[in-house]
């Protein structure tokens, strides 16, 4: 492996979406989120999700834009990502035809552009053609569009490389990737089998969920088979689904797959689940991760994603802290 | 976490000929009222009838099976609807096991159904 780590370039930051209890809960409006992630120093980056923040999403009125350019100042936070949907089931009948998708995406990134944003995080169900014809309007915003490989993705699933090849076709700087590093995990974590107990959930439910988690097959052909043995054998089913979200929240691939786009790689979702007393998360291992992004030169955002709010009402500012003590210990460590 | 929020404590009120409890969004982000469908409501074990149950939100009310064609009604994420149970009479200060099965169809995830069940006991009021 070519040691790029001269060209390496990694800043920390945070995205809304980890202080999802904090909003939803109403303990925080939407400002004072983004001037406590300042306050606390858990930038410099700052992503939020369109749809979780702003109301009138996939809109902006030139109101709030002006209030968030001010808001941005005051804090001194970068911009770092905007997370668009894409959203191709609205209609739970039919899928939206490209038209309809193009036109949505078009939305969104206007509005990422309209608010400073420099990347937009889109999701694989948008489809290669769809992007393709976005690819323009990106450079004309000067917006960089990210696919964000989400488990149960990797980066040889089709849907992933039927990007790929669209992005060597067209060419554009501003088409990129995102890696979650929920998509190459090496556990389920903790909090969610602790969650799952709590919820009275069987142990045998729950083991068998982690025992097809560990097994070597195609990472979407899981769930159906978890979701096979649980209706084969008479298990209740809304306990079966809830469970069946291990299938989709992480997945394994190993993390070297990650320097194969790492020229492409416009922006990171640092997921992450509980950083423990000793640095480390269980079920992702950034002590691998940070030193590979280094040595792979990756210039950008790494977002503080902490999607363990899903199964607790820890506080999210606390666990973005550890997670970022963690990082730069490991970057200065890389260094 | 959201499950244990998606009845809004406290939200249970006795009216002439009818009760209502308040919902909350179980999902981080608004999502469109043709991905969320309320499958189910028990009062105390008893299932009530989906043509009983009427949502509210947005200043608008809807049958809960009519919801799925509401492509373009979104329920931003911290807001509060309001769910109807026509001919349920309760007497104020009495209490009652709540419980309500919703299923959300996220429409960025393509065959995905995140299910929420939940009871909440409450006092009417």
């Amino acid at each position: 492996m070519t040691d790029l780590s001269s060209k390496a370039e990694i800043k920390l930051g945070t995205t809304l979406y980890s202080l999802t209890n904090e909003f939803h809960q109403l303990k925080y409006g939407f400002e004072d989120l983004v001037r406590e992630v300042a306050k606390r120093g858990l930038g410099p980056g700052l992503e939020i999700v369109g749809f979780q923040s702003i109301r009138t999403f996939p809109s902006v009125t030139d109101e709030f834009a002006d209030n968030f350019a001010a808001l941005i100042d005051e804090t001194g936070l970068e911009l770092s990502c905007l997370s668009i949907n894409a959203d191709a089931t609205i209609n739970r009948d039919r899928p939206m035809t490209m038209a309809e998708s193009v036109a949505y995406h078009e939305q969104q990134i206007c509005s990422a552009a309209k608010l400073g944003f420099p990347v937009a995080r889109f999701q694989y169900a948008a489809s290669p053609e769809v992007i393709e014809r976005l690819a323009p309007l990106a450079e004309k915003l000067e917006v960089k569009l990210g696919l964000e490989i989400h488990a149960p993705h990797s980066i040889h699933h089709p849907d992933v490389v039927g990007y790929r090849e669209m992005y060597e076709r067209v060419g554009s700087p501003y088409l990129g990737f995102i890696p979650d590093f929920g998509a190459s995990s090496r556990a389920v974590p903790k909090c969610y089998i602790d969650y799952f107990k709590w919820r009275g959930i069987s142990d045998e439910m729950i083991q068998t969920a982690l025992e097809i988690w560990h097994e070597d097959m195609e990472p979407f052909v899981r769930r159906a088979k978890y979701l096979k043995w649980t209706a084969d054998n008479g298990k209740d089913e809304v306990a079966a689904v809830e469970v069946a979200v291990v299938f989709n929240l992480f997945s394994r691939q190993p993390l070297e797959n990650w320097l194969e786009l790492m020229p492409q790689t416009v922006h990171v979702h640092g997921k992450f689940f509980a950083v423990d007393e000793n640095g480390e998360d269980n079920s992702i291992d950034y002590a691998s991760i940070i030193p590979l992004f280094v040595c792979g030169g990756y210039r950008g955002y790494i977002s503080s994603e902490w999607e363990g709010h899903q199964v607790s009402d820890d506080d999210g500012f606390e666990k973005i802290f550890r997670h970022h003590e963690m990082e730069k210990r490991l970057l200065a460590q890389a260094a | 976490m959201m499950i244990d929020k998606v009845i809004v404590p406290n939200s249970l009120r006795a009216r002439p000929g009818e009760a209502t409890i308040d919902l909350r969004l179980p999902w981080y982000r608004t999502l469109p009222l043709s991905t969320v469908e309320v499958e189910a409501v028990k009062v105390d074990g008893a299932p009530i009838d989906a043509d009983r149950l009427t949502f509210d939100l947005n200043g608008q009310s809807w049958n809960v099976s009519d919801m799925r064609g509401l492509t373009g009604e979104n329920w931003f994420v911290t807001d509060i609807a309001t769910l109807h149970i026509a001919g349920l009479q309760l007497q104020q200060g009495t209490t009652h096991d709540v419980e309500v099965l919703v299923n959300l169809y996220p429409p960025y995830i393509l065959g995905m159904r995140r299910a929420v069940r939940w009871t909440r006991s409450m006092e009417a009021n």
